[in-house]
């Protein structure tokens, strides 16, 4: 393997994300998860943009990358053009192929995302669906979510939505060639191995 | 127009629409995306398709960063294929999140040409489909927003105070990835959005400026998504809470369904964990997706539109609005079947 900083190169949209930094921290001024957490993207960009291969194995190491909340906000508002979210998507792409994202306890949270939104993708072709929104895993969506899940197969038509049902509209069951052919793009563009590694 | 304004305009196709659903909306208001549809067809004579072959476009996925950018760009190229095959040119995704990675996606291929013949490979290879790029790329707000004033004419009630006679104060959302990615895709870019306040103007409400107006909604992605990291949401929709609390706003119109989730879940939450809300009254401020907002005005049935499957109620807000509505329908099943009604928060008021 080359360098670390080569190996951020090669995702060809580093160069979107990393032009050249001047360390102004408007990004960090704006950042909603700068706000929460002991959280500065302007470090991030300062760190990959010195290229000390210490210092960026480090940081693909830890917790911090996994604290943004991809809104992009940094986007409009950087003046030399820079995306430090999309920076941070790079750095953990390449966390996650390199295995480092599992020694932080943030990072290690991609095993569940992949068990469960990578998971509702491959098996129904949704990201999200009712019947994987469980009321007593999601306390935050209020009984009227619990009371529509519970009610939905009458519901769900009165909104005039195909709930798991044949044919066309909200919530129809995808069919399983479209299935089959979007789990064949997968396997041929890499998500399926991707996947492998992360749940490894 | 003035000049300097026509800048801030993007090209938004007449007719003959590909329809792409969206995972959250179809989730979580799924009424909006039916209401979409009949608006087009029934009240402006529009041509759109819904293809039932569709599916996610990993969106969340893939800004969860569990799915790679090659997966989503050959995901999204399927839906292309769809598009083709049914001589489509005009493509509308339901969500702001689909809408900003098919940006994404479509820039991606302009300015890295290998990378679309790539993704043309790997298309052929996985499915034996061939595609074309959109011609034009648009959210559904914006064409509702397009032909805001035809549908003005139609509307039997307008956004102002029945009791009062003064237009409501409407706080709109227009969500992070519509215009901050890549401003020029969005009506009156990412400065001056102006797709929901638009609506709100041209159909008699008030637009409410309040400090927070751009801040994210709060979903985080990841941050949501892991029960451990929501700390991050709702402390980010508290803050858009607070700071436009002290305007009074009437509701809340979102242009992402996702926002409309955690905008109106999270104030259930702070209320049963702060004892707070953020209305007078402690029935908290309403929160519709503008495919709602504009239904309710055209005439349709709350309980059709699925306002009843939003924690904070709107019934005040039809009220006020002087929309007249029957309460015995909002419990009933399709089939007629009157269900008890879902349990009471503790401290948000139903």
């Amino acid at each position: 393997m080359g360098s670390l900083l080569e190996k951020l190169k090669q995702d060809f949209r580093f160069d979107d994300a990393l032009k050249a930094c001047m360390n102004c921290g408007i990004c960090t001024a704006i950042c909603p998860a700068a706000e929460f957490y002991d959280y500065d993207p302007r470090k991030i960009c300062d760190t990959v943009q010195r290229g000390d291969e210490d210092e960026i194995e480090q940081l693909m190491r830890s917790d911090t990358i996994w604290y943004c909340g991809q809104c992009l906000s940094c986007k409009t508002r950087c003046p030399r053009g820079n995306v430090p979210g999309l920076l941070i998507s790079v750095l953990r792409t390449v966390s996650q192929e390199l295995g480092y994202f599992a020694e932080s306890r943030r990072g290690g949270q991609q095993r569940e995302l992949m068990r469960g939104v990578g998971q509702n993708i491959l098996d129904i072709g949704y990201c999200v669906h009712p019947d994987r929104v469980n009321p007593e895993r999601h306390p935050e969506q209020g009984p009227v979510w619990e009371w529509y899940v519970k009610n939905i197969k009458e519901l769900a038509p009165k909104f005039g939505a195909n709930y798991n049902g044949a044919g066309p509209g909200a919530l129809r069951k995808i069919d399983d060639e479209t299935m089959k052919e979007l789990r064949e793009i997968f396997k041929v563009t890499g998500g399926e191995k991707f996947r492998d590694i992360v749940l490894k | 127009m003035n000049r300097y304004w026509n800048e801030y305009q993007k090209t938004i196709a007449d007719d003959h629409y590909f329809y792409e659903r969206s995972c959250i909306r179809q989730t979580f208001f799924p009424g909006s995306e039916t209401a979409f549809l009949r608006i087009l067809r029934e009240e402006l004579g529009k041509d759109i398709f819904d293809d039932f072959r569709q599916h996610t476009c990993t969106g969340i996925g893939y800004h969860a960063d569990i799915v790679p950018f090659e997966t989503t760009m050959t995901v999204c190229a399927r839906l292309f294929s769809l598009m083709t095959e049914h001589g489509y040119k005009n493509y509308v995704p339901s969500c702001v999140t689909s809408f900003g990675v098919f940006t994404e996606v479509l820039h991606t291929w302009q300015e890295h040409p290998e990378l679309l013949e790539k993704t043309r490979e790997n298309l052929y290879k996985a499915t034996g489909r061939e595609f074309e790029i959109p011609e034009n790329l648009v959210h559904p707000s914006d064409i509702i927003y397009k032909f805001r004033e035809e549908l003005a004419g139609k509307m039997k009630y307008r956004l102002v105070n029945s009791f009062t006679g003064k237009p409501l104060k409407v706080v709109e959302h227009i969500g992070c990835h519509y215009a901050k990615i890549f401003p020029d895709k969005g009506v009156g870019k990412a400065e001056f959005p102006y797709v929901l306040a638009g609506m709100i103007e041209s159909w008699g409400g008030e637009v409410v400026d309040y400090p927070e107006r751009r801040h994210c909604c709060g979903f985080g992605f990841r941050q949501y998504l892991i029960q451990e990291n929501r700390g991050y949401s709702i402390s980010n929709t508290k803050k858009k809470l607070e700071s436009m609390e002290p305007y009074e706003p009437d509701f809340i119109v979102t242009n992402c369904p996702g926002c409309t989730l955690f905008l109106d879940r999270w104030q259930y939450t702070i209320a049963e964990m702060e004892h707070k809300t953020y209305d007078k009254d402690g029935y908290g401020i309403p929160v519709l997706t503008y495919e709602e907002m504009a239904g309710l005005l055209l005439g349709y049935n709350p309980w059709e539109l699925g306002l009843q499957i939003h924690q904070v109620q709107a019934d005040h807000l039809l009220d006020k609005i002087g929309i007249e509505y029957n309460i015995n329908d909002k419990y009933k099943g399709v089939s007629g079947t009157i269900f008890r009604k879902p349990e009471k928060p503790t401290i948000l008021q139903v």
